[in-house]
């Protein structure tokens, strides 16, 4: 189920991040992008854990696990929006029958190549979409997205 | 309408390409010229002299534009719009109408602009189809260029590995061949498309 499971071991804080995240989710059908954000994130050492999937049915049924398992779910969601089988809205739909205080706990990030101003207004309509990147996220971009939406890890 | 002056008057309207009617206060044809035969569909004048709107196309007494002419005949006032008219037959045309109140009841100008319409129509088609291309190149272009811009960036970090560098360039040769395919197949939606516009401007 799960394309890749990355475990960040090591001290380095390249975004002065006081804590780390325990777990990112990136949901994307893109190999080539997977691969960028999770050197991104890994060099950022923002995250104990990044955990790859290439679309949203595995993301939806990686998430309903660590619910009924009781595991850790990610803080951060980066969700791509063009993916076969289940895409990033019909992701969404189903996201928002889960359980509301494990929504609580995360963020569902938009990060897609789409610039279509219908897709940028479509997310936001989506009371579970956070924010929206352009891919490829760089360092930076990452940067911003965390300090806006985990203030209390800097 | 009778004598010279109107005979006159009656040869030119009826060369005019707008339609000209004028209807009596009980919704009586009182005069068409031959644009408004056209128009209407009927074959002749008499066809449509004499009787009332209802008669020759029933239901329009339900329809919007009846309300308008209801309005300009009670209120004396006059309306420009452009009117969807359905026909007994089933059809539908185009019209501009001008709705002007006379001492015999209205007075209605008429143009069809089904024609026009329906090229307006098909030139939006041909925008829509245009900007859901511009969405997909958008996406297909946008997905590669994002992609080297992210490796570039990347690749002028020091802490890359090696292995991870040769990873890099070879999605990146990836990404390129990527792009250089995509400009293949736009070149041939340009081809199809204006081919697509000549048969149009043929027809």
């Amino acid at each position: 189920m799960i394309t890749r499971e990355i475990d960040i071991n090591t001290s380095v804080k390249m975004l002065a991040m006081k804590t780390k995240l325990k777990n990112v989710l990136l949901i994307d059908d893109d190999d080539v992008a997977n691969f960028i954000h999770e050197v991104v994130l890994n060099n950022t050492q923002c995250a104990e854990k990044v955990v790859t999937v290439n679309s949203g049915e595995e993301g939806l049924r990686y998430l309903r696990s660590n619910i009924e398992n009781k595991r850790q779910n990610p803080e951060i969601i980066f969700l791509d929006i063009n993916m076969p089988k289940m895409n990033g809205w019909q992701f969404l739909e189903e996201y928002k029958g889960l359980d509301e205080q494990e929504k609580s706990k995360m963020k569902v990030i938009m990060l897609t190549s789409s610039i279509n101003p219908t897709d940028t207004e479509k997310a936001r309509h989506y009371e579970d979409v956070k924010g929206y990147n352009i891919k490829s996220m760089d360092e930076e971009t990452l940067g911003r997205t965390l300090m806006a939406h985990f203030p209390e890890y800097f | 309408m009778n004598g010279n002056f109107d005979t006159k008057h009656e040869t030119t309207l009826d060369n005019l390409m707008e339609g000209f009617q004028l209807i009596g206060f009980d919704w009586h044809y009182l005069y068409v010229n031959e644009a408004v035969v056209k128009q209407s569909k009927y074959k002749s004048k008499e066809e449509l002299l004499g009787f009332t709107m209802m008669q020759k196309f029933p239901g329009i007494e339900n329809t919007e534009l009846f309300v308008v002419l209801k309005k300009c005949m009670k209120q004396r006032s006059a309306y420009n719009l452009e009117n969807e008219f359905s026909f007994p037959d089933g059809s539908t045309g185009y019209f501009e109408l001008r709705i002007q109140a006379v001492p015999e009841g209205i007075f209605i100008l008429s143009v069809d602009i089904t024609e026009r319409k329906r090229r307006e129509k098909e030139r939006l088609e041909h925008i829509r189809k245009l900007e859901e291309m511009m969405f997909i190149t958008s996406h297909k272009v946008r997905q590669p260029i994002a992609q080297i811009l992210g490796f570039s960036d990347l690749l002028s970090n020091p802490t890359s590995s090696e292995d991870e560098v040769k990873r890099m360039t070879g999605y990146m040769k990836q990404s390129a061949l990527s792009l250089e395919k995509f400009t293949q197949e736009l070149t041939l939606f340009m081809q199809d498309l204006n081919i697509n516009v000549q048969k149009e401007s043929w027809a």
